[in-house]
């Protein structure tokens, strides 16, 4: 589905070249849920963002379905993230002046879902347990609650791909447990899901995990 | 969705929405108030200083001024009918005619100057700016001011001139010249008694500026004028001339500056307001992005809410800015002009006026927000 092929990303500071990546391949295929850890600063979010179509790779090429991603304008790109992608974060970085509702409407509309989108949203928050909570704003909600809104709306407008970053760094153990779960249930939907985490807890999901050290990417499992 | 994310984003960054409608409505409002002031103050300039007396001498071509500056026997005679045509000719800039007669006389053992006088019109003549000179009757004089002590009369007496007794209907205030000592009386009455049916020596006329130099101006009538009238020519009095086109001159372009000055300092508000709005929404600006929407998507929620806000500061702006010119305003004109009033026709200029400078002052935001890198942000702990 979607393949890294020889992926370096090189940044330039103050003290030289930083290597990101460094010649990373990785293959994910349709319905694989690959566990990507490593230590902060191994490159985990720099590979996210290249996969998700944000973050040209210095060399290299990934390609979606065949496609390599960075020949395609900003705006097909665009596209690709639109109708293919969806993305959770540690911050979850919902619209703070948007309710759960509309956050979740947001989604939906920015991929083109216009009208009454009530039946599907509900049927969203019913299955993250968040029903009586639609129509909160994220500061009326808990870490937890804000990340499984955050995690709804990835998957509004049913993407084939998750891609996930660190998306339990700021949830407790109940609560990065229930993610997991959730989690796992939208694999067996289906959805395709790179997780990348440094959280012990989430090792053991998935049908694959690889490992990041310094910008280099090994089988783990 | 667009327009409930743009009164969102309003609602949930108010105090920033607020001082971007604030800064937009005060400039507004400045624009407002200067013109409407500064058009009416203007106005009233222009009628202060035609209150000062003609500004153009219209005499033939081969007269000698100096015959008319004396009073003496080699004044120039032309037909009266002159000034009548000309009033007729709108393309002159020239306005407020005056037909004078004039011939030294003794009267009471006093030297003075009979002098006959009437008034044109032309056609566009309003009746807010008349002529500054009104008409006599028949049986009228008005005095100037030395004549009147000369003659020791008081408005309401009657003094005989040329065995004929007139009323003195006024007594004018001195002014220093030669006009003091004038005896102004009716034309046709001032005709008859000179034995000069028909004829004057000289038109006074006021000449109205319409922006450019005013060398131009009197250029262009003196070239107007020639067209028309074959053989006349004019002498500008430029002390008069001149004041009232540095009065234009003065509230116009302190106007513009003032309006340079406030422009600057809302665009600098909008802008750093703007610049400030971008840095704090960089979170939601990068997850937009990642969900697929594009940075012209995200630039239009900027620009959107920005004309929406210049839109309402310019209406707001209109309102307060005209009541204050209203009620600021009006208590000093105490000239005789029109009533300082709302001039609607000037808020469409002030919406364009507002919304370019919330455009020139989002540039430097916009271009930032161009350039936010979605993946920078995302990845920020």
């Amino acid at each position: 589905m979607i393949e890294a092929q020889g992926v370096t990303k090189t940044y330039s500071n103050t003290q030289g070249l930083l290597h990101a990546l460094e010649k990373v391949d990785l293959s994910v295929n349709e319905g694989d849920f690959v566990v990507i850890h490593g230590a902060s600063g191994s490159g985990k979010t720099t590979l996210l963002m290249a996969l998700g179509g944000m973050l040209r790779p210095t060399s290299g090429k990934i390609t979606f379905r065949g496609k390599d991603l960075y020949s395609l304008s900003p705006l097909r790109r665009n596209q690709y993230r639109k109708q293919h992608v969806g993305f959770v974060f540690q911050k979850f970085f919902l619209l703070p002046y948007l309710t759960a509702y509309d956050n979740i409407r947001l989604a939906l509309a920015l991929r083109g879902r216009r009208g009454n989108q009530d039946e599907r949203i509900t049927e969203l928050a019913a299955r993250f347990s968040m029903s009586d909570r639609l129509s909160h704003h994220p500061a009326q909600m808990s870490v937890g609650e804000q990340q499984r809104i955050a995690m709804a709306r990835a998957i509004a407008a049913e993407p084939e791909l998750i891609l996930a970053d660190e998306p339990t760094g700021n949830l407790d153990r109940g609560n990065s447990e229930a993610f997991a779960r959730f989690l796992a249930a939208e694999n067996r939907r289906g959805r395709t899901i790179v997780l990348v985490t440094h959280d012990e807890g989430l090792l053991g999901l998935g049908n694959r995990r690889v490992q990041l050290r310094g910008g280099k990417l090994s089988d783990a499992a | 969705m667009f327009l409930k994310i743009l009164t969102s984003q309003a609602r949930h960054k108010w105090a920033a929405a607020t001082l971007i409608f604030l800064a937009m409505a005060a400039l507004v409002t400045l624009y407002v108030y200067s013109r409407n002031t500064s058009q009416f103050a203007n106005r009233s300039m222009q009628l202060v200083m035609k209150n000062m007396g003609h500004n153009l001498l219209i005499l033939p071509e081969e007269a000698d001024p100096w015959a008319i500056y004396s009073c003496s026997d080699e004044q120039p005679l032309f037909d009266a009918g002159t000034t009548e045509r000309m009033s007729e000719k709108l393309g002159l800039s020239s306005r407020y005619y005056v037909s004078v007669l004039q011939a030294r006389v003794d009267i009471e053992d006093q030297e003075l100057v009979l002098t006959g006088i009437e008034p044109i019109a032309r056609r566009d003549e309003t009746a807010e700016k008349a002529n500054m000179v009104l008409p006599l009757a028949e049986d009228e004089c008005r005095l100037g001011h030395e004549a009147a002590r000369k003659l020791a009369r008081k408005v309401g007496q009657t003094v005989e001139l040329l065995g004929q007794p007139f009323r003195v209907a006024e007594i004018l205030p001195p002014k220093a010249a030669l006009d003091d000592c004038r005896i102004y009386v009716n034309l046709a009455r001032c005709q008859a008694m000179l034995k000069r049916e028909g004829r004057i020596n000289f038109i006074l006329a006021f000449l109205c500026l319409h922006g450019g130099s005013l060398e131009e101006s009197l250029a262009q009538q003196q070239a107007k004028l020639a067209e028309g009238f074959p053989g006349f020519r004019q002498i500008a009095r430029m002390d008069i001339a001149e004041g009232r086109h540095l009065a234009r001159l003065t509230t116009q372009k302190s106007l513009t500056y003032l309006l340079a000055l406030v422009a600057g300092a809302t665009v600098i508000i909008v802008a750093v307001t703007g610049l400030q709005e971008v840095h704090d929404r960089r979170h939601e600006t990068g997850i937009m992005i990642a969900m697929g929407v594009s940075h012209g998507y995200v630039v239009s929620l900027y620009l959107a809410k920005t004309l929406i806000l210049a839109a309402a500061a310019a209406v707001a702006g209109f309102l307060l800015g005209s009541l204050l010119a209203v009620r600021l305003t009006a208590p000093f004109l105490v000239v005789n002009t029109n009533s300082v009033t709302f001039l609607w026709e000037q808020l469409p200029a002030a919406v364009a006026l507002c919304c370019a400078v919330a455009i020139v002052a989002e540039i430097v935001p916009v271009a930032k927000l161009f350039f936010l890198e979605p993946s920078t942000i995302l990845a920020e702990e």
